[in-house]
């Protein structure tokens, strides 16, 4: 039987010379494929990392918004009169009158009362807004704020008033060192230069 | 390698919708907190129809549109900004009382506008 002219052709007997593995070539390519896929992965995680430490700081600051301003908008509700000036846990004076309504303490009145208050003062030790209850117990509202003038009393324009008004705004200043939801630090060698909260709060009885 | 490179470029690609998003929410939140300045500076504004020298500060002249920076971590030059525009119209005469309406209007990049809206009743100092 002719298995030729069938289209059966035996296979040739493998010679005892024929390369056995690889050869180096095939080594090196197989490598270089390697290493380019290992180093397309190494950059994709590096920079999934960095888009991470990115939204981690950007959600800290999203949150740190309502965190710091939704106490004292609570708290400015129920007002019945409001001052300003320089205040620790223990004392507070407010701001002289002709000189401008600003420092680094908020004292809110619910009545009439002056020993019914609450308090929010930037605590200059630990760089902490802390807000004092009217039965004295203290809470940190948020840390690592810089600035020593938090709250200014304003006219509808934006002016810091020297003097009581009837209708004014209490406008609140936080500059930060750090966004403390997700604890990046913040600065000129930082990615983020630098993170400012701000609000007005209208207070209409602080005559 | 194809799929290999496909893969990659996708995974890039969720970390860039991700980052996106996460811009979005806090530009939104930020943008917010603008107009509620806005709202309660109306708040603060002087309305007395009724005094022997009527005073009305609550008049759009009062609160033209200005153009303010967002509350949010600044990288670079990026100082993200936003357009406040307040809108005071007379609800009631009698008695006296007008609606407020803040828009702060922001984009991201090429995106957008967006607006956040907040709005109030305001009635006259008596």
């Amino acid at each position: 039987m002719n298995t030729a002219s069938s289209g059966w052709r035996r296979r040739a007997p493998r010679s005892s010379r024929a390369p056995k593995g690889y050869t180096l070539t095939n080594l090196m390519v197989s490598m270089a494929i390697l290493l380019i896929a290992l180093s397309a992965l190494i950059t994709t995680h590096l920079f999934g990392l960095r888009m991470f430490e990115i939204n981690k700081m950007k959600l800290g600051a999203s949150q740190e918004i309502p965190h710091v301003f939704n106490p004292i908008f609570a708290d400015m509700k129920s007002v019945r009169m409001v001052r300003v000036g320089q205040g620790t846990q223990t004392s507070f004076s407010e701001a002289a009158l002709n000189s401008p309504q600003q420092g680094n303490a908020l004292q809110i009145y619910a009545s009439t009362d002056t020993n019914d208050f609450v308090r929010y003062y930037l605590d200059a030790a630990d760089t902490k807004l802390k807000r004092r209850a009217a039965d004295g117990a203290v809470t940190v509202i948020t840390k690592s704020a810089t600035n020593a003038t938090v709250f200014t009393v304003e006219d509808m324009a934006g002016q810091v008033l020297t003097n009581r008004a009837v209708r004014s705004i209490i406008g609140v200043n936080l500059q930060f060192s750090a966004v403390e939801n997700s604890g990046d630090k913040v600065g000129a060698t930082r990615y983020a230069q630098g993170f400012r909260l701000q609000t007005k709060i209208a207070a209409p009885g602080s005559n | 390698m194809g799929i290999a490179l496909g893969s990659v470029l996708a995974v890039m690609s969720g970390y860039k919708v991700s980052m996106y998003r996460t811009e979005w929410s806090l530009n939104a939140t930020a943008a917010q907190s603008l107009a509620v300045q806005r709202l309660e500076q109306t708040r603060a504004a002087r309305w007395e129809p009724n005094a022997a020298t009527p005073v009305d500060e609550l008049t759009a002249v009062s609160f033209p549109t200005v153009m303010r920076t967002l509350d949010v971590p600044v990288v670079g030059t990026n100082t993200p900004q936003a357009r406040l525009v307040t809108t005071i119209s007379t609800v009631s005469t009698d008695p006296p009382m007008r609606w407020v309406q803040v828009d702060c209007i922001w984009s991201i990049g090429p995106r957008g506008p967006f607006t956040n809206t907040v709005t109030t009743l305001r009635g006259a100092d008596l």
